[in-house]
C-alpha cells in the first residue's frame, strides 16, 4: 500500500498538538479512499458521506488512539470499517421495526462507468458487508491481506477465506458476462 | 470470466473525485460539536450552581426582612 507513511505520522503528532493545518491536510490526503471505502460498503451515497465526515471528526477527537503500528490510512478505513457496521446494525433494526423492506436504494447508486462495470457493482453489493470490505480494501484499495485483517479486526485468515470466497461468488455471479 | 478480467473491473471502479466540500463539511461538523459541547458546560455549570445561589438569595432576602 503506497502511503505517505512517516509523513501521515507527522501529520497525527501535530494534530495531537491541536493543528487545523495538519487536519486539512490529512483530510485531503485520505477522503477518496475513506469515501470510496464507505460508498463501496454502504448503498446509500449519503450515508456513506455522512459516516466518512464522522470518521474524520473520530479522528481529530481521538488522534490519540493512533499506534503508528499500520499506516494512517489503515486507522481512517478501520475507523470507518466500526461506523459502517453500526451503521449498518441500526439500518437492520430500523428496517425490522418498521417494516418496510421498498428502500429504493438502487436510485441512489452513482452509474458504473460501463455495463460489464454495472454488472460487477451489483454483484459487489449482493456480497455479504465482511466479504465485500475484504475485496474492497484487498483489490480495489490495494492494502495487503494482514493490513485489511488489521482494519477489519480480524483474524488473517478469515480475510482472506473472505478475499477468496467474494471472488468466488463475483465470479459465479459473472459468469453469463465472460 | 478469468480472475484477473475480474480484479480488472473491480478497480475500473473508481474512487470518488476529491470533494473540496468535504474538508468544510468535516470542519463544520467539528465546530458545531464544540458549540454544542461548550453549551453543554455552561449549562451543567449553572445546573451546579444555580441551587447554592439560589440558597444565598433567600438568605439574603430574610436577612433584609429582619432588619
Amino acid at each position: 500500500m503506497t502511503d505517505d507513511g512517516n509523513d501521515d505520522g507527522a501529520l497525527i503528532a501535530e494534530i495531537r498538538n491541536g493543528s487545523e493545518r495538519a487536519f486539512n491536510v490529512l483530510i485531503d490526503r485520505h477522503q477518496q479512499a475513506v469515501r470510496g471505502f464507505l460508498r463501496r460498503l454502504l448503498a446509500d451515497v449519503a450515508e456513506a458521506e455522512d459516516l466518512a465526515q464522522e470518521t474524520f471528526v473520530v479522528a481529530w477527537t481521538h488522534a490519540d488512539s493512533y499506534r503508528g503500528d499500520a499506516s494512517v490510512r489503515s486507522w481512517l478505513c478501520a475507523i470507518a470499517w466500526r461506523k459502517a457496521r453500526s451503521a449498518q446494525r441500526a439500518w437492520f433494526r430500523r428496517r425490522a421495526r418498521e417494516a418496510t423492506w421498498a428502500t429504493d436504494v438502487a436510485a441512489q447508486v452513482e452509474p458504473a462507468p460501463s455495463p460489464e462495470a454495472a454488472v460487477v457493482t451489483r454483484a459487489l453489493d449482493a456480497l455479504p458487508i465482511e466479504q465485500r470490505a475484504a475485496i474492497v480494501l484487498c483489490v480495489i484499495q490495494g492494502f495487503s491481506h494482514a493490513e485489511a485483517a488489521e482494519i477489519l479486526g480480524a483474524p488473517l485468515g478469515t480475510v482472506k477465506s473472505h478475499v477468496a470466497r467474494g471472488k468466488a461468488r463475483l465470479l459465479d455471479a459473472l459468469g453469463g458476462h465472460a | 470470466m478469468t480472475d484477473e478480467k475480474l480484479e480488472q473491473l473491480l478497480r475500473a471502479d473508481v474512487a470518488p473525485a476529491r470533494d473540496p466540500l468535504f474538508r468544510i463539511a468535516v470542519l463544520t461538523r467539528l465546530e458545531r460539536r464544540r458549540f454544542w459541547r461548550q453549551i453543554a458546560a455552561i449549562v451543567g455549570i449553572e445546573a451546579w450552581t444555580l441551587p447554592g445561589r439560589f440558597l444565598l438569595y433567600v438568605v439574603s432576602c430574610v436577612r433584609s426582612v429582619r432588619l
